[in-house]
């Protein structure tokens, strides 16, 4: 009874509150927040788990680097398998297929511009300018990642020549999403990446507390992979330099338990991680249950410590993924590391002329991979076209399972001397995909141009 | 019938002797035939006043004969009758106030208003016809008696009051009980404390309830007692027995060709990948045998003879047999209720117990109610207390059919058994293919295996509602004619739910060995001790309603009536709920056992892959509230011209809008005219015509959309850094506004003459304005789907409700007809959608202009091909097997419309005989105009392996075949782009048309003569048989077009009742 009389109480308490305005002001329901603090927008930043940062899934599916046996796909979703054999119309009619990485990618667009938004609303000072910069830093930094990400899924390759009629991205800068773009041009697109990045460039910190928060390193890290992307290795090899200089740390392989996992990028310290991202998964039982192509397993030497960490051999002589950076499982891990700067900066000097300096750059990274038992002998090579193709076949091996090759077949296939036409067999039928095909550019998904009729599709 | 008898001898008689005399006499209640006591008898024009004693008694001294006698009792028809008429006969009955026909009130939840002065549409179903039915909820009593409200069987209990008013808000109508909204669930009021249902349609109706009332408004009003009332006890039980459903329902592939498609797609290779796969994916034992036969490790005659087996089982009878049962429902209701001359009561007991057609699965529940009402202070002062109990127990622990595929989610394979020879629980493939699972066992790993029965028969899974209702109020005559009332409402709810999986359930099992890793010298190490898993979460909900009011009625001058209610009203409407998870839980003992939620373990299947444990730990708080001024006026000139308004404004706590959005003023205006009563009106036939016309909007809130951006934050713990984060719920919408319904209805009241035909015909239309729905819209805006205005909507219709006295006398006839026509259309779309195929896909609503909210589309069609038995269709008006360009090139104008998806003709016609003390009564409803699309095979599961629909087996085998079936061929590889196409092609719609007997009901009252022998005054036997079957329908498919997609429809149920009186 006195807790009758109490809530009795309470309710009469209430019936006087109401008239006050505070009564109707009570949040529905307390995990709901209108964002309006920096604290928010800190929280909307840290959403690391499959989100900020993804980068494409389907790109996975479609390198050469791993592969399945005969009817691996028959029993799933059909659009995995299409992307596997890079077929025209990868969806199928899957009309449902929503979980795609334009759409995904886009959402997290969608989350930078409300947070870019968001600040604008909120006046910096001497108190708030430090976390003020560094979330203003991280949203224009992570959209550039998913605008460029998005460019080397849904666009050509790029060309100096026809940047400027190519199809690009759809450039979406406002939060409104009742906002209709049309798609950009390749060339405005990278434009926009590169402007987002300089100005990202200025506000990030120098160090973060978490790997999956961009510093400063990782800003210049991934400035030097864009202008890798289209060709500009002056400034690539500048912005390698200058994300070196924040972080050069390599792990030496022998350190590591050969037969046990890479340190958990979260939970141990993983001096190579710059910023940690995973891809969408399309499928985990690829990654889990494919095979690493035949040839490339064959390019890791005997003294090379990469070769038992990364892979475990099925006793035929074929090799699955044993360990990635992603440590918890064997996915890649497609964030930016420092390996991939010493690689950027190698094939700069070398694509430069300065081959010697190039190849110490690479003996540099490839030292810490070697067993200290066995004696490494630093890399030569009789002219420059040979530097150069060392440096890239270290590239692939080093970076394999980090989200890269796809990007790099794009490029590379540019260049008559390593383009690479790929082949595969699968379930009795031989695929191939050219170096200069338009299937390179994956096709708009179905749900876009459903609600959004005006825009180009991409031809395959 | 005896009140003109009395009054009749009571004329005669006072022409007669006008001496002084003694009378005595008696007064009894015309009902229950209870002597009255302290009944006011009053001899008109002198001071002379007696009251009736204990029995009812009086004893008139001294009277003339022609004296005028007035009764007066509380809760009763004051009578007026000549003493001398009492000579002859000195009974009095008394009338008990609320019986009188004229006077039939109707309640809002806000004030009692005589029907007479009402301007808006109210349907009103009285006790006697929701006793009819035996149901364990009230609402379903209304299921086919109130004109306009359609049950919509094809989706989740949803009601719809004339169409649906919205598209994504809250589509429920708003069910008030007594005087406050009622928002739990409906099971927590016993059905047989309900006296009667208002259900209020139109916006003179409904927007005196505001922002919630645009779906229509259900009143509840309890029973109570009355004042002067003796003793009354009434029992009621029943028990209902259903039948157990017919899981053979829905046409399924047979386990032959479910093992012809394993053996071809084995043949092909398909399960290559899942035999090698280091993950141990799991295959069925089909495909087991295959392997052994292939390799050798059995002889090829064996596995042929367990083929030849397996194709001839069914997992549906083992099912039918394990899982299923008869459900079994008992109802007991006792209340007793009175009064004296200053209070009444009312306090009823409920228990129900109902066994459920799942094995284990069932309710139980405990309702007691106890409200009393106290007039104080000659009447003007009313003190009003009311209590309310409610306990339930659900044990849900069996889950059907559902979730014990191969990977938990689809179905299992057709040939399973569940109960092997011995009459243990069998095992069926689950996540693991067997021979891994055999492997781990030898390794010391728990036994890895899934028996679906261990599911059903070994947890334990249950919640336990509690709650109380504590209302109070007082109600004061201030002035004559004034009333101010101040009423409160706590509710208290709580629930308690409970599963417990012992580590003999497979979950738990699977759980511990998920983690469990073999050490080198072969110990087991398990992050996830051996032990139980124990679910708790708790919730509870805490409601406060204040409410005060000012009530105006009174004569303001001759002829003129006015009757006015101001009011304020706030609520607040708690929720919080915590959710925990016990690891190594032991139910003896009650102890858990400390887990290590932080660091990540390898996973004993594949070792590279590492898992935390799942820390099931959540709490959540949620408050609304609600703040509200209203107010109506109705003014009555000389009984028959009736003005009506109503206003009201609503605020809510409403998140992420701007302030002034918070809240949406609602009016509403009416009109009555009762033309019967004019004096030049001179139709005889028809001597009761009253007219009706309302107009005003209805509003609907929806708190789930923001016009801010709304994010949710999250505590991180599922992710690798374990950051708190936050989440976009909803993005930026700045256009947001309120859904507004803007309602006219038109109505007219007639009786014919002895109330032969008597009814009700209204007609309505509606005008749904910036309704809020979810559309699809283009992924690079960052949302793929997006709540909003979109659109707007108009509707009409055609209520009507008749009730007809066919026959009198010995064999009484009567028929009730309710019957409705509603019809909807766009008006107005925002968004643009370009593609065909978001029309026929019925996952968005996706409005066109001109057509219903909810259609069928189908894409144009030409037939199978007679030589391939391909589907064909139409590319640029000439036919075509290029699936993917006619998805994606067809437009909306290429689309075949067959009609609405939703019934829009539906009613029921019901007729009761009574003859002697039996009555017999039958309830025939129909839908139709309206169409659904069925579902049929889909081939691209065909070739993965998992599809089990029975249209497989009328697939186009040769040609010729096309001239009986219109399932096509299977194709070649898989294809989903004709799977989709010709699934939505016009072969697959059908019309929902049909006509069912809904229930019957048969009931004999024991004469009065032999109830007075068993000390009863009333004593009735009843039974009741509900879902009688289909009687006629439009399509020629087994299917029930109101349950075209369950698995089973509604078996028929026969119940038997008794209902005893006191």
């Amino acid at each position: 009874m006195r807790s009758v009389m109490k809530n009795i109480l309470f309710g009469v308490c209430c019936l006087f509150l109401s008239c006050s305005e505070g009564f109707l002001d009570a949040k529905p329901d307390k995990a709901l927040v209108v964002p309006a603090t920096l604290q928010d927008y800190r929280a909307l930043l840290d959403d690391s788990e499959q989100q900020i940062s993804q980068t494409p899934g389907l790109t996975e599916l479609s390198t050469d680097d791993l592969y399945c046996i005969d009817g691996f796909w028959d029993t799933g979703n059909l659009t995995r398998g299409n992307a596997y054999v890079w077929k025209a119309d990868i969806y199928a009619g899957e009309d449902a297929f929503m979980g795609g990485d334009w759409t995904k990618m886009y959402a997290q667009v969608l989350r930078m511009n409300v947070v870019l938004e968001g600040l604008n609303d909120i006046e910096r000072n001497d108190r708030n300018g430090a976390l003020y910069d560094e979330l203003k830093g991280e949203s224009l930094f992570f959209r550039a990642w998913h605008f460029f990400a998005l460019l080397q899924s849904f666009s050509l390759p790029y060309d100096p020549a026809t940047a400027n009629q190519d199809l690009g991205i759809i450039l979406k800068l406002s939060a409104d999403i009742n906002e209709k773009t049309n798609r950009a041009d390749v060339e405005t697109s990278y434009q926009r990446v590169l402007a987002d990045l300089t100005a990202a460039v200025e506000l990030l910190p120098q160090q973060t507390a978490y790997v999956s928060r961009p510093n400063l390193a990782a800003a210049y890290a991934l400035l030097a992979r864009v202008y890798l992307s289209r060709f500009d290795y002056e400034n690539a090899g500048k912005f390698a330099n200058l994300a070196l200089e924040q972080q050069d740390d390599l792990m030496d392989f022998n350190m590591l338990d050969l037969n046990g996992r890479f340190p958990d990028p979260f939970t141990d310290d993983n001096p190579e991680m710059m910023l940690y991202s995973m891809p969408i998964l399309f499928s985990s039982a690829f990654f889990r249950e494919g095979y690493v192509a035949d040839e490339l397993y064959a390019d890791y030497r005997e003294s090379d410590l990469r070769k038992p960490m990364f892979f475990s051999e099925d006793g035929e002589g074929h090799a699955r993924i044993k360990a990635t950076y992603y440590a918890s499982d064997v996915f890649p891990m497609t964030g930016l590391t420092t390996p991939e700067l010493y690689l950027i900066k190698a094939e700069c000097l070398v694509r430069e002329g300065q081959t010697d300096a190039g190849l110490n750059v690479l003996d540099d990274l490839l030292r810490t991979r070697w067993d200290t038992e066995a004696d490494y002998s630093p890399t030569t090579a009789s002219d420059d076209e040979e530097a150069l193709r060392i440096v890239l076949t270290e590239r692939r091996k080093e970076l394999v399972f980090k989200g890269l090759r796809w990007y790099d077949l794009r490029r590379l296939n540019k260049d008559p001397r390593f383009a690479k036409t790929l082949t595969r067999t699968y379930n009795g039928e031989t695929y191939t995909l050219a170096p200069d095909s338009k299937r390179y550019a994956f096709p708009i998904p179905n749900t876009e141009w459903m609600a959004n009729p005006g825009i180009q599709q991409n031809e395959r | 019938m005896m009140k003109p008898i009395v009054l009749l001898l009571a004329l005669c008689l006072s022409l007669g002797a006008a001496a002084q005399q003694d009378i005595e006499g008696k007064i009894l209640s015309s009902d229950s035939r209870e002597p009255l006591r302290g009944v006011n008898i009053h001899a008109i024009g002198t001071d002379a006043v007696w009251q009736s004693d204990n029995n009812g008694a009086f004893s008139l001294r001294n009277i003339k004969p022609d004296s005028r006698l007035e009764f007066t009792y509380v809760g009763y028809r004051t009578l007026q009758l000549t003493a001398g008429a009492l000579i002859d006969n000195p009974i009095v009955l008394l009338y008990v106030e609320e019986s009188q026909l004229e006077e039939v009130q109707i309640s809002t939840g806000y004030q009692r208003i005589s029907k007479e002065r009402t301007t808006g549409s109210y349907i009103t179903v009285d006790n006697k016809l929701l006793n009819r039915t035996v149901n364990t909820d009230i609402i379903s009593k209304l299921d086919g008696v109130v004109p306009g409200m359609l049950f919509n069987r094809n989706s989740n209990f949803k009601i719809n009051i004339r169409g649906q008013s919205t598209l994504f808000s809250n589509m429920e109508p708003l069910i008030v009980l007594d005087n406050f909204p009622f928002e739990r669930d409906i099971l927590d009021i016993n059905p047989n404390d309900i006296e009667s249902v208002t259900v209020l349609k139109d916006a003179a109706a409904a927007s005196i309830w505001g922002a919630r009332a645009a779906n229509g408004v259900i009143v509840l009003t309890s029973k109570k007692g009355r004042r002067n009332q003796p003793l009354q006890i009434d029992f009621r039980s029943n028990i209902s027995i259903v039948e157990k459903p017919d899981i053979y329902y829905q046409p399924r592939m047979s386990s032959a060709d479910f093992i012809d498609i394993e053996e071809m797609l084995f043949e092909r290779g398909v399960y290559a990948s899942a035999e090698n796969s280091i993950l141990k994916t799991p295959y069925t034992p089909v495909v087991q045998l295959l392997i052994a036969k292939r390799d050798g490790t059995m002889d090829a005659a064996s596995v042929d003879a367990q083929l030849a087996r397996l194709k001839q089982a069914d997992i549906r009878d083992d099912l039918s047999r394990y899982v299923y049962r008869k459900e079994i429902k008992q109802q007991y209701a006792l209340n007793l209720s009175g009064g004296s001359n200053i209070n009444h009561f009312y306090v009823s007991l409920g228990y129900d117990q109902n066994r459920d057609e799942l094995v284990r699965n069932g309710m139980k529940r405990f309702s007691l109610m106890a409200k009393n009402t106290l007039s104080l202070w000659k009447d003007r002062l009313e003190v009003y207390t009311g209590l309310e109990l409610s306990n339930r127990i659900a044990a849900n622990p069996n889950s059907g059919a559902v979730g014990l595929g191969m990977g938990g989610q689809s179905r299992l394979y057709p040939y399973a058994s569940l109960m092997d020879e011995s009459g243990n629980y069998a095992r069926t493939v689950r996540n693991y293919a067997l021979p891994f699972i055999d492997a781990a066992y030898e390794q010391g790993l728990l036994d890895w295996s899934y028996r679906p029965l261990e599911g059903v028969y070994l947890n334990d899974q249950s919640t336990k509602y509690a709650q109380y209702r504590v209302n109070t109020g007082v109600q004061a005559k201030i002035l004559p004619g004034l009333d101010a009332g101040l009423l409160f409402q706590y509710i208290n709810g709580a629930s308690d739910y409970r599963r417990y999986r012992s580590v003999d359930t497979w979950y738990a099992r699977d759980m511990i060995n998920n983690l469990t890793t073999v050490n080198e010298d072969g110990s087991l190490t398990r992050p996830i001790p051996l032990g139980g898993i124990l679910d708790n979460s708790y919730g509870r909900s805490a409601s406060y309603n204040f409410r005060g009011q000012l009530n105006f009625a009174r004569d303001v001058a001759e002829g003129q009536h006015l009757t006015a209610m101001l009011g304020y009203e706030v609520r607040d409407n708690r929720y919080t709920s915590n959710s925990s998870r016990m690891y190594g839980y032991n139910d003896n003992l009650a102890i858990g056992t400390n887990v290590d939620f932080v660091n990540r373990f390898p996973r004993y299947v594949y070792p590279a892959s590492t898992a935390a444990i799942a820390n099931n730990q959540e709490v959540s708080e949620l408050i609304d509230r609600y703040r509200s001024v209203y107010g109506n006026v109705s003014y009555t000139l000389r009984g028959r011209y009736v003005l009506y308004g109503s206003a009201r404004l609503d605020q809510s706590n409403l998140f992420g809008v701007r302030t002034n959005q918070k809240g949406v003023p609602l009016w509403s205006a009416g009109a009555a005219y009762t033309l019967s009563s004019e004096d030049f009106y001179g139709i005889d036939w028809l001597p009761y015509l009253k007219l009706r016309a309302s107009y005003g909007y209805n509003g609907n809130a929806n708190k789930s959309v923001t016009a801010y951006t709304t994010v949710r934050y999250d505590d991180g713990r599922f992710t690798r850094s374990r950051l708190p984060y936050a989440r976009i719920t909803n993005p930026p919408n700045p256009e947001l506004r309120w859904e507004k319904v803007k309602v006219v209805n038109l109505g007219v009241d007639f009786a014919l003459r002895k109330n032969m035909i008597s009814g009700t015909v209204e007609y309505y239309r509606k005008k749904g304005l910036d309704l809020i729905g979810e559309t699809p819209y283009a992924p690079s805006s960052g949302v793929q789907e997006f709540t909003r205005n979109y659109a707007h909507t108009k509707g009409q219709g055609i209520d009507v409700q008749l009730h007809s006295q066919n026959t009198r006398g010995r064999f009484v006839w009567t028929s009730d007809a309710v019957f409705s026509w509603v019809q909807d259309e766009v008006t107005h779309y925002l968004a643009d959608l370009s593609s065909a195929s978001s029309y026929v896909n019925a996952a968005h609503q996706n409005p066109v202009v001109g057509r219903p909210q909810f259609s069928i589309y189908s894409f144009d069609y030409v037939g199978l091909d007679g030589q391939t038995g391909n589907p064909v269709g139409y590319l640029n008006g000439e036919p075509s097997e290029d699936y993917l360009a006619i998805l994606s090139g067809s437009s909306l104008d290429d689309l075949v419309f067959h009609g609405s998806a939703r019934p829009t003709f539906f009613g029921g016609l019901r007729n009761t005989f009574q003859w002697n003390r039996f009555s017999l009564s039958a309830n025939v409803v129909f839908r139709a105009g309206y169409y659904f699309r069925r579902s049929t095979v889909n081939f691209a599961t065909v070739w993965r392996g998992t599809e089990q629909h029975g249209d497989y087996a009328l697939r186009w085998q040769q040609p010729g075949d096309e001239r009986h079936t219109v399932v096509p061929s299977m194709p070649e590889t898989a294809n989903p782009a004709r799977d989709l196409f010709y699934a939505n092609t016009g072969a697959f719609v059908e019309r929902g048309d049909h006509i069912r007997l809904q229930d019957v009901n048969l009931t004999y009252s024991l004469p009065e003569r032999l109830a007075q022998v068993a000390h009863v005054k009333a004593l009735d036997v009843y039974l009741f048989m509900e879902n009688l079957g289909v009687l006629w329908k439009a399509t020629d498919l087994g299917l029930d077009p109101d349950h075209a997609y369950a698995d089973y429809v509604p078996p028929r149920s026969i119940a038997l009742g008794i209902n005893v009186k006191f």
